[in-house]
């Protein structure tokens, strides 16, 4: 059985690619609209606010593709020093449709492979040094998020994933009342994008 | 009952009438509804009860439980929703779609298309076969990148992690692929009234892509069948025919139920006894998975290749004028909405949605309390296909 993966594994090789040579999987479709087609009101002046975009695909069908948004996220505050030891994170689900919680997964992915980093995930709070927040934050799930933010031991960050937990998107957000480090745009952002958000947070770019 | 439009238990009731939804078209009937007995739980010596979640690693969208044990053995499991209600507010169509697609994410296709049948059947809209044929290779997508994350979740609870890692580099594979045929990974914006987003890819060369992928899938898999490991550790969550009566998707075929909303269309092509597989077990669900990706490639080379015919041919049931229940076969199952719009408006006045999480729950709780133990529960709960954004909803979609 063990011969056969590794017969498959040898045949298949290093699957893991170098994280420069991925494009950002929503780079590409960001074209010139028409502001009041936009579902979420966030097309002014030609520029996308990518705190609101939920690539709904209106404005992607236009060949006319005029924008470059390096804003796909956005650091606040990063550690002071850098990190030397491994990073843990721990991923809080406020109330999202889920598509964002299998791309932070996906980062385990051997393509993108975030151990090689000496980043993993952990099942407890009081271990971790990386809050990810996905979803719109529901009034019952705030409080559990308060516990979970409050339980991290110093230095602490916190990430928002996607535009439910940054701006609502197409919800209501609710207010948790935590600030953020780091905002990571896109509904949902693909991995790549938000392993290099946490990279940077981390000063290990 | 006056105006009201709400899911309760299973019955759709709609002003003043009450309609069973069943586990598929063929179970759905207008039949009187019956309230439900609130559910006793045991409080004896040696029980012990706990709460698991709402965040919690092991659980990958906030929802909770609480796990009544004896000693190592689960009693019962009841589930604590609430946790994920948005405000879901639906508008005009376009915006609804929108937030349809958004209800559970990983069904976008399913939840947008069930929602847009719905919609077009009472405004007499009928798409064209291009619109169909699109939505059907979206939708059979779906189902196999779907399959594909509940498989990887299975080998991560069973710890396989050479198998699990293997099927997430295919898992990523077919994102990508969806990605440059339909311009999202998730597939949202596909579809909208009567309409579709233009294929990025020529048809034939997005084929012979999926087709390498697929080849790479039956090596995977060829190993993985001679692996002692797995067989040991998913033969657990025991489901019988009969207990899966109203259990749905995969779920009901790995219990031997011929249940699967596409047979009514396509049925060459969805052979749904060639489904039935096994002993009702976790490992039998898995296996159901793995075959029907196999055959939703099938499926989307013959759709290719024009060898299905892709009139419309919607699953409705029509309430009033101005009102239907649509229903689709989600990755997980029969999905179910129900509709009623505003003509003038072009915009939705009421709606109930019916997911086929809401039905899969009672069959992981039957399947979880036999000899299982705490270990047992991500195997299980994983190989339902249960999903809680869609569970879970609130807003216009709380079912009461
Ligand atoms: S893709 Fe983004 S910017 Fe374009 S219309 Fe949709 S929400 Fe607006
Ligand atoms: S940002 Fe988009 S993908 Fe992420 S949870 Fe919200 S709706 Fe889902």
């Amino acid at each position: 059985m063990s011969d056969l993966w590794l017969l498959k594994g040898l045949k298949t090789g290093i699957v893991t690619e170098d994280l420069k040579s991925i494009a950002p999987f929503h780079q590409k479709h960001i074209a010139y609209a028409v502001a009041s087609e936009c579902p979420v009101n966030c097309i002014s002046d030609g520029y996308v606010d990518m705190k609101k975009c939920i690539q709904c695909g209106i404005c992607t069908n236009s060949d006319k593709t005029v924008l470059d948004n390096e804003d796909l996220f956005r650091i606040e505050s990063k550690f002071d020093k850098k990190i030397k030891k491994s990073i843990f994170i721990f991923v809080v689900d406020g109330g999202s449709c889920n598509a964002c919680n299998m791309e932070i997964h996906n980062m385990i992915n051997p393509v993108y492979d975030l151990s090689r980093f000496g980043i993993s995930f952990t099942n407890n709070p009081k271990h971790a040094d990386l809050l990810l927040i996905t979803g719109v934050i529901t009034g019952q799930l705030d409080p559990a998020i308060k516990i979970a933010y409050e339980s991290m031991p110093e230095p602490k960050k916190v990430v928002r994933i996607g535009v439910c937990s940054i701006s609502g998107g197409i919800f209501d957000k609710g207010i948790d009342g935590i600030s953020e480090n780091c905002i990571v745009a896109g509904c949902p952002p693909d991995p790549v994008t938000i392993l290099k958000a946490i990279l940077s947070l981390c000063g290990m770019v | 009952m006056g105006e009201i439009m709400r899911i309760k238990n299973n019955y759709l009731l709609y002003n003043g009438a009450s309609y069973y939804l069943g586990n598929s078209i063929k179970s759905f009937e207008n039949r009187h509804y019956t309230e439900k007995t609130e559910e006793f739980v045991e409080k004896s010596n040696g029980i012990f009860r706990f709460r698991y979640g709402p965040l919690t690693g092991g659980l990958m969208e906030s929802h909770a439980w609480d796990v009544y044990t004896n000693g190592e053995r689960i009693i019962k499991v009841l589930p604590v929703t609430g946790y994920k209600h948005r405000m879901i507010k639906f508008g005009d169509y376009v915006r609804s779609v929108m937030i349809a697609e958004r209800i559970q994410g990983n069904f976008a296709v399913s939840h947008a298309i069930s929602l847009l049948n719905a919609i077009e059947s009472i405004e007499d809209i009928v798409p064209s076969e291009n619109i169909i044929k699109i939505r059907m290779i979206a939708s059979e997508m779906e189902r196999i990148y779907n399959h594909l994350f509940l498989i990887v979740r299975e080998m991560e609870a069973g710890s396989l992690s050479v198998a699990q890692y293997r099927f997430m580099h295919l898992y990523e594979k077919i994102l990508r692929l969806n990605g440059d045929l339909f311009g999202h990974r998730f597939l949202f914006g596909l579809t909208s009234v009567n309409r579709i987003t233009k294929p990025r890819l020529n048809m034939h060369i997005f084929l012979k892509k999926l087709d390498i992928l697929m080849a790479d899938f039956g090596t995977i898999i060829d190993i993985l069948y001679n692996s002692r490991i797995m067989m040991d550790r998913l033969q657990t969550g025991y489901l019988t025919m009969e207990e899966a009566h109203n259990v749905t998707g995969p779920a009901a075929r790995g219990s031997f139920l011929n249940v699967d909303d596409r047979t009514s269309y396509i049925e060459k092509f969805v052979p749904a006894s060639g489904y039935i597989y096994y002993n009702g077990s976790a490992l039998s669900r898995v296996y159901v998975r793995i075959i029907e990706i196999m055959n939703s490639a099938k499926l989307i080379e013959a759709l290719i290749s024009d060898e299905i015919s892709c009139k419309c041919s919607r699953m409705v049931h029509r309430l009033s004028d101005n009102a239907v229940i649509s229903r689709i076969e989600s990755p997980s199952g029969d999905l179910v909405y129900a509709v009623e719009i505003d003509r003038d408006a072009h915009k939705i006045k009421k709606a109930a949605m019916r997911s086929s999480s809401a039905l899969n729950i009672d069959g992981f709780r039957k399947s979880i309390i036999k000899n299982s133990i705490f270990t047992d529960f991500h195997f299980n709960f994983e190989s339902f296909g249960i999903m809680i954004g869609e569970l879970d909803a609130g807003g216009d979609l709380e079912n009461v």
